[in-house]
């Protein structure tokens, strides 16, 4: 399988990753040299994997379900951390389609 | 031309848990904004999440009611996108594996009996709230709602009619409050309905166009959009045009539909496996133990109450619309009340005091021992109905016994022939008109009479006896 | 488990009590000078370090990686969209460590959000290899590796995702462990890869490693894929020896295109394990081959997800811009250039179509690389490996081609997606430079590869 440039403008605007022409270019031609060596995986021809073993990380350990003490408390607030804070909300511009009030 | 309508429903229903679905913070409502919050369900790098079990027995019964297939082991899965009230990127839910499948919901429909089925029910966690009234220009975030536990209940495309989309969706709020999975408040947003709706030529099997109507919270502005959208369909198919997918919101206020215009690529959710996670595993015993609480439901109970107790439909139906007006009526029942007094007891004086209070039959003060009671008295012919109603509104805001009340405050029906022959004649003396228009044979205008006996007798009067003797001093004269 | 005060005893862990002030301003002073090695990304005030002169670990300095969230200094992630960033909670292993008396000596440098095998990806400028300043320290712990390697602390904490404690402690010529998956809390760890990160430890020796490692592990509930399994004594099994030991040597990890003179070394190790009282047998491990695709298909779906919530809106740094959308592209144009490859690699690979062709296929071959490794164990008590093809390589030298990059995590990767715990511990020089030799265990098996790694270093410390 091989990637197109449309294709990766395409996957930039899904992870919401700005590229200019020359990221393009340059990511179009470094995920094709990689997604080359991924394609070996399908000529192994795995469909099923193998009795009894792991399917991911997570399997691995057993699983103990619950029992947290409490939230985890903050040791600062919100409006030492957030990049716009106002009234006790994070703020953010409004998104496509949305009107805002244009005052209180 | 001839259309049929079909019409699928995603329903998301919050559940009633303590706390939040993968952190320990409580879930609350109506508290100030992000106060309920921690690095979980904000999202914080490095922060993890953590199933909290008191969740998955309400998903479990609430499967179990649709007579779902439980499976031992369901995976939780991630769906990407962006949006600000979405804290990770990412919304923790169940994809490839759900916890349930395959299950039915029957309801009283156009056609009498119908059934839907249910296709899935899994679990996951809701978003945040974003609000655009709060700041000017920008749109305000409260994640206090973020990371609190959701089911997800998807039916197949069964439905054909708005009208009984609303009938189907009371039918699934009054199991959810039956099973005790939770309160289904819509106007918390604790029932929040998607409808996928696509119109073809009647007897056709292939399915045409959908699309998606998002973002409604009550039952008759489903019934409202799906009808809209229903006619807009049909229109466009008529004028030769084709239904194109798209994505409508509706406007409770306006009642319109509106276009949710999303980047093309946003339907790309890219969901896989929860790596935070293990699978979702479910005991065998924990299955039996939450078939075995599951609770008599509404439709089971409500035949019930017209076979053994030989109701109405009517007054079967309202006793039973909740579960705990259907326990305070078998309370009654239990206490030797006749079950046609106690569904009338029920669904009329009690039901309007509930109403006027903002209560339901669980929190309500007056408890059925003390209107037992109160309908013992009237039987005994100690009071009067309508003294009665009264006493039950001075129950509700004071307490104490029925006999106390009914003494105190004078209520004890009068029985004295010397005293209601005085009221008797006072009446008469002044309504000669309606005593003339008796005798000439409208004798509708007895009723007219007593009542005017209960009025000057400030409601002491048995009407029964006071009944008697107007017509024994009508026709004596 | 509660930590147990005759863990360490002061003499463990060399220069340390007393002397914390001390050591932090003389960090301070070189690295702040001409010849620093920007191992560090902050450095503790000796002012605000609580003196606890109780528990295991009471005055010994620990650094910490900078994906690892720590009260009281920035946690950046090597990355601009954290610059600045002070996590408003704890990690589990940093509690973990002031509650045993350690000291946090400061945050290292890493290759952005862990996201390579040099620390040259680090948007506060790479870290130098205190061996020799112009070649890479590994990575990603490489401030970690580093800070060890030259004496600034006897112990560090930090990462492994597919090779970034192992292969660093091998070009820095320290010893580095990750342990089992599940076997240390990942609460307060920022993910790159969910299901392959582990926090790793990093020691000037193979007691100190184990030593910090004893303290870090253990069940914890804010983690679910942490563990429920009793931590064994590892400052024991330093000294356990390896009489009686089965050690196995994977045909595949030797090709032959491998630079003899690591064979050399790697043989000479053997040698070493077998006058020990060990027993050497070759084994095969057939799927080795696919490891680095599997890898880079799952890590970087992980990421791609992981990475989703630098969005500017709750936390971190945001590029005001006209409009939502705007703001995100802007805010997340923070990313560096490999972060960015690969967010664009894992969306690519989840995105609708592609799911099964490639996340599907690579979750079915790391369930057979897990496969070969419970059937290698049946057969043998821990393997034996190169930790890298070569040892620390120049500056500059791979950043520009990132398939050469990912494949110098040819041997470690495989320990990430079975999940078992690796060790790599130094065993000689090629040409100066140190080489390390990986020691693999079974699923929660680390005292055995702690054995062996002890077994080693006392081998090479009695030629000295």
């Amino acid at each position: 399988m091989s990637i197109s440039a449309e294709d990766v403008k395409r996957i930039g605007e899904l992870a919401r990753l700005h590229l200019d022409t020359d990221e393009v270019e340059r990511l179009t031609s470094d995920l094709n040299a990689i997604l080359q060596h991924v394609d070996s995986l399908r000529d192994l021809g795995l469909t099923e994997p193998p009795e009894d073993s792991l399917q991911s990380g997570s399997r691995l350990a057993p699983d103990p379900q619950g029992g947290v003490e409490g939230p985890d408390k903050l040791h600062e607030t919100p409006v030492d951390f957030a990049p716009e804070w106002q009234e006790g909300f994070f703020i953010v511009p409004a998104p496509p389609g949305v009107n805002p009030s244009e005052d209180q | 031309m001839s259309w049929e309508t079909v019409i699928g429903l995603e329903i998301h229903v919050r559940l009633k848990t303590e706390h939040k679905l993968f952190c320990s913070d409580r879930a609350v409502f109506g508290s100030e904004p992000n106060t309920s919050i921690c690095p979980v369900c904000m999202g914080l790098p490095g922060a993890l999440p953590v199933l909290n079990p008191e969740a998955v027995n309400l998903a479990l019964q609430t499967a179990l009611a649709f007579g779902c297939t439980i499976h031992f082991e369901s995976v939780w899965a991630r769906k990407s996108y962006f949006y600000p009230d979405l804290p990770k990127g990412y919304q923790i839910t169940q994809f490839e594996h759900p916890l349930a499948t395959k299950g039915t919901l029957m309801f009283s429909g156009s056609e009498g009996d119908m059934s839907v089925s249910i296709r899935r029910v899994h679990m996951e966690e809701d978003a945040g709230k974003l609000l655009h009234d709060r700041v000017p220009r920008a749109s305000a975030i409260d994640l206090n709602r973020a990371g609190t536990a959701l089911v997800e209940i998807v039916t197949e495309p069964d439905l054909r009619m708005p009208a009984d989309v609303r009938l189907f969706l009371g039918e699934l709020k009054q199991t959810l409050e039956y099973v005790g999975a939770s309160d289904c408040n819509m106007e918390e947003g604790d029932l929040r309905v998607d409808a996928n709706i696509s119109v073809r030529r009647s007897g056709s099997l292939r399915l045409g166009n959908k699309t998606e109507i998002k973002n409604v919270n009550s039952f008759s502005g489903v019934e409202r959009a799906l009808s809209l959208e229903i006619s807009r369909q049909i229109a466009t198919l008529d004028s030769g045009d084709t239904v194109g997918q798209q994505t409508l919101l509706w406007d409770d206020h306006r009642e319109e539909l509106r276009e949710m215009r999303l980047k093309e690529e946003s339907h790309d959710y890219r969901y896989f496996p929860e790596p935070d996670l293990s699978p979702l595993k479910v005991t065998e015993e924990q299955v039996v133990a939450a078939i075995e609480s599951l609770p008599e439901l509404p439709r089971e109970r409500c035949s019930r109450f017209k076979d053994i107790y030989e109701l109405k439909d009517y007054d079967a139906e309202v006793l039973t619309q909740s579960a705990a007006s259907a326990d305070y009526f078998e309370e009654l029942v239990g206490i030797e009340i006749d079950p046609k007094v106690a569904a009338k007891w029920v669904t009329g004086p009690l039901q309007a005091l509930m109403n006027e209070r903002r209560e339901d039959a669980r929190t309500v003060p007056v408890r059925p021992a003390k209107i037992g009671a109160l309908i013992g008295l009237i039987e005994r012919g100690i009071v009067s109905e309508s003294a009665a109603k009264s006493v039950l509104v001075i129950l509700a805001q004071e307490g104490g016994n029925p006999s106390d009340i009914i003494e105190e405050q004078g209520l004890i029906q009068e029985r004295d022939i010397g005293q209601l022959t005085s009221w008797v004649t006072e009446v008469l003396a002044k309504h000669s008109e309606e005593v003339a228009r008796y005798r000439g044979g409208e004798s509708r205008i007895l009723g007219y009479l007593v009542g005017q006996v209960m009025n000057d007798s400030g409601g002491a009067a048995d009407p029964r006896l006071a009944r008697d003797l107007l017509i024994k001093q009508m026709s004596n004269e | 488990m509660s930590i147990r005060d005759e863990v360490l005893s002061g003499s463990e862990i060399l220069d340390v009590r007393g002397s914390a002030v001390l050591s932090l301003d003389h960090i301070k002073e070189l690295e702040g000078g001409q010849e620093s090695l920007n191992a560090f990304l902050a450095i503790a005030d000796p002012e605000e370090l609580e003196p606890y002169d109780r528990g295991p670990l009471a005055g010994v300095m620990v650094a910490l990686k900078d994906n690892i969230c720590t009260k009281g200094l920035p946690t950046t992630c090597g990355s601009s969209m954290l610059k600045g960033y002070r996590s408003p909670y704890e990690a589990t292993v940093v509690k973990k460590l002031r509650r045993a008396g350690g000291l946090i000596a400061g945050k290292t440098n890493l290759d952005e959000f862990g996201m390579g095998s040099s620390t040259e990806n680090s948007a506060f400028g790479p870290t130098l290899n205190p061996v020799d300043r112009s070649l890479v320290p590994g990575g990603s712990s490489g401030g970690s590796a580093a800070a060890v390697a030259a004496g600034y602390v006897r112990v560090a904490l930090g990462s492994d995702t597919g090779g970034s404690v192992r292969q660093p402690a091998a070009f820095c010529g320290v010893v580095g462990i990750k342990p089992t998956y599940g076997r240390v809390s990942r609460y307060g760890l920022i993910a790159f890869a969910s299901s392959l990160d582990q926090i790793g430890t990093i020691g000037a020796t193979v007691l100190e490693a184990s030593l910090l490692l004893e303290i870090v592990s253990g069940y914890d509930a804010r983690d679910s894929t942490s563990a429920q399994k009793p931590v064994p004594s590892y400052k024991d099994a330093v000294v356990e020896g390896v009489e009686g030991m089965v050690i196995g040597i994977p045909t595949e990890y030797f090709p032959e295109q491998l630079d003899p003179s690591v064979r050399a070394l790697l043989d000479e190790a053997c040698e070493r394990l077998i006058d020990a009282g060990a027993e050497v047998r070759p084994v095969s491990l057939p799927h080795t081959e696919f490891a680095i695709p599997c890898y880079y298909v799952l890590a970087t779906a992980e990421a791609s997800s992981n990475l989703a919530r630098y969005d500017g809106v709750r936390f971190g740094v945001r590029v005001p811009a006209e409009g939502l959308e705007r703001m995100y592209e802007a805010t997340r144009g923070n990313f560096g250039t490999e972060v960015k490859r690969r967010i664009m690699l894992g969306t690519y690979v989840l995105s609708s179509g592609y799911y099964d062709a490639y996340y599907g296929t690579a979750q079915r071959t790391r369930a057979s690389i897990a496969h070969d490794f419970k059937a290698a164990f049946s057969e043998v008590d821990v393997l034996l490996t190169p930790t890298s093809p070569t040892p620390a390589f120049p500056l500059g030298e791979r950043v520009l081609d990132p398939v050469a990059m990912y494949l110098s995590d040819i041997f470690t990767v495989t320990a990430n997606l079975a999940g078992i715990p690796g060790l790599s511990v130094p065993i000689g020089t090629v040409g100066g430079l140190p080489l390390g030799a990986q020691l693999l265990g079974p699923w929660w098996g680390e005292n055995h590869i702690i054995a062996a790694a002890g077994a080693l270093e006392a081998s090479y410390k009695e030629d000295t």
